[in-house]
């Protein structure tokens, strides 16, 4: 029978929190990150003209399909050599923004699509700029629909962030791994890595609920 | 005040539109007849643009809204219209819809963009819905308070796109009689319609297409009662014969 020994992970606390810490960094800014990408490269994808539209759309294609882990790699050592040098953890905030973004990018543009094309022209029939129909005409209807397959991409973004172990950043997954490592303790360090997750990722779907609740139109509920 | 020359359309190989020539003077009251599917909405839409043409020119208060760098958000400001599904914003309240377009493209104060739209919607009879959001309205109600947001940004013409198709009979006799005060008001209007009696009582010239081209035009009096072409005449009887029905 294997023996659960709850004593290495307590002793491991104050390590792991500091990298609960870096994931958490990394995670909240890559998807706010992500979000303004997925934006602007969804206003340029359905209001944009072509070059804009093409540019979008090649973004999203090439980074929806290609390993986060490539391009990873590709931004942490590609990057100097054209003589930029960003520390391991800016990398990483960089190409997980540039993932998430992407993915991003497709649940705003499904969103939109939902919000029949009358509203859009009954917008611009009164005078209104097509960036302020974007903005307060299509968005704000689109976000309710939004809300929770946004709510998965940011918790999607915090469980890629583990990759970012790979490229030296010491976040908890790297922790949690080399606790295991060291102790010789995979089975505690490794379930106690993925409730951590969990939590971090919970308290993530538990917001989408409270946002969704939020935004729902008035008088919807009473007819639909 | 609207003049068309020489406008063709056509959707996928689909000649919508056929070589259209006419004009529209301020403060005239045009209806558009004629059978489904015979270019009525897209003649209305080509006027703010909504609708780019293939061939010909539109001039609006003598700017030309085809031309490639007319500033269509400047004409489309001037140009109320106003849609056969009403097209309110569903997130924003009765108020918030009628006050959106002059506060973001007039630049008029919140205050006095409030007031007004109070007087706007006293005349469309709804001052006690202002707090509502369209879905707790009725269709006639939604329509109102829709003619109610494109006078709101004060504009020199009205368009109508077919305004009561989508209500009841009791419905559409709340928005016509709204569509009738404006037209005492001098308001320069084009309505696309399938109310035959609407059209004879407001419009000051019907115009009858029929597959993209203008078959007939004339006073009401003219076109209802001495129809000179055979198509018109098919058409008002068909049409007639539902409206008694």
């Amino acid at each position: 029978m294997y023996n659960f020994d709850t004593s290495v992970i307590l002793e491991s606390i104050p390590f792991l929190i500091e990298g609960i810490k870096i994931t958490l960094f990394i995670s909240v800014i890559s998807s706010i990150c992500a979000f303004l990408i997925g934006l602007i490269t969804v206003f340029f994808r359905t209001m944009g003209s072509k070059p804009l539209k093409f540019i979008a759309v090649s973004y999203v294609e090439i980074i929806r399909n290609t390993p986060l882990l490539i391009q990873l790699y590709f931004i942490y050592k590609s990057l100097p050599a054209i003589g930029l040098m960003l520390p391991p953890i800016g990398c990483g905030i960089l190409a997980l923004s540039l993932y998430t973004g992407a993915f991003i990018s497709e649940v705003l543009r499904a969103g939109i699509n939902s919000v029949a094309s009358e509203q859009y022209q009954a917008s611009i029939s009164l005078g209104l700029s097509k960036f302020q129909t974007f903005r307060l005409v299509i968005f704000p209807q689109a976000i309710r629909i939004i809300i929770p397959p946004l709510g998965s991409q940011f918790i999607n973004a915090i469980k890629n962030s583990s990759l970012v172990s790979f490229i030296s950043v010491t976040d908890l997954f790297y922790r949690v791994y080399k606790g295991a490592v060291d102790d010789f303790r995979f089975f505690e360090f490794f379930i106690t890595g993925a409730l951590i997750y969990m939590m971090l990722t919970g308290t993530v779907a538990l917001l989408t609920n409270i946002f969704e609740n939020q935004f729902k139109i008035q008088g919807r509920s009473v007819k639909a | 005040m609207i003049t068309f020359e020489n406008v063709s359309k056509s959707y996928k190989g689909l000649n919508v539109l056929k070589n259209i020539n006419v004009t529209i003077d301020k403060e005239e009251i045009v209806a558009i007849i004629g059978p489904s599917g015979c270019g009525k909405s897209t003649f209305l839409k080509c006027i703010n643009g909504l609708v780019p043409v293939n061939k010909g020119k539109i001039f609006v208060d003598q700017i030309d809204v085809t031309a490639k760098d007319v500033d269509l958000n400047k004409i489309r400001s001037e140009v109320g219209i106003v849609f056969q599904q009403f097209n309110l914003f569903p997130h924003l309240t009765v108020m918030e819809n009628v006050t959106l377009a002059p506060i973001k493209v007039r630049k008029i104060k919140e205050n006095e963009s409030k007031i007004q739209a109070l007087h706007l919607l006293e005349k469309v009879g709804l001052l006690d819905k202002i707090d509502k959001y369209p879905e707790q309205l009725s269709g006639g109600q939604a329509q109102r308070v829709a003619i109610a947001r494109s006078l709101a940004m004060q504009p020199k013409i009205m368009l109508f796109d077919e305004p009561t198709s989508a209500l009841d009979p009791q419905m559409t006799q709340e928005v016509l009689d709204t569509i009738k005060t404006l037209a005492k008001e001098g308001m320069t209007m084009v309505v696309v319609t399938h109310e035959m009696n609407f059209a004879r009582e407001v419009a000051n010239r019907i115009i009858f297409l029929d597959r993209g081209q203008i078959i007939e035009e004339g006073s009401a009096d003219k076109i209802f009662d001495n129809p000179q072409s055979n198509i018109t005449r098919e058409f008002l009887k068909s049409a007639f014969k539902k409206e008694l029905v």
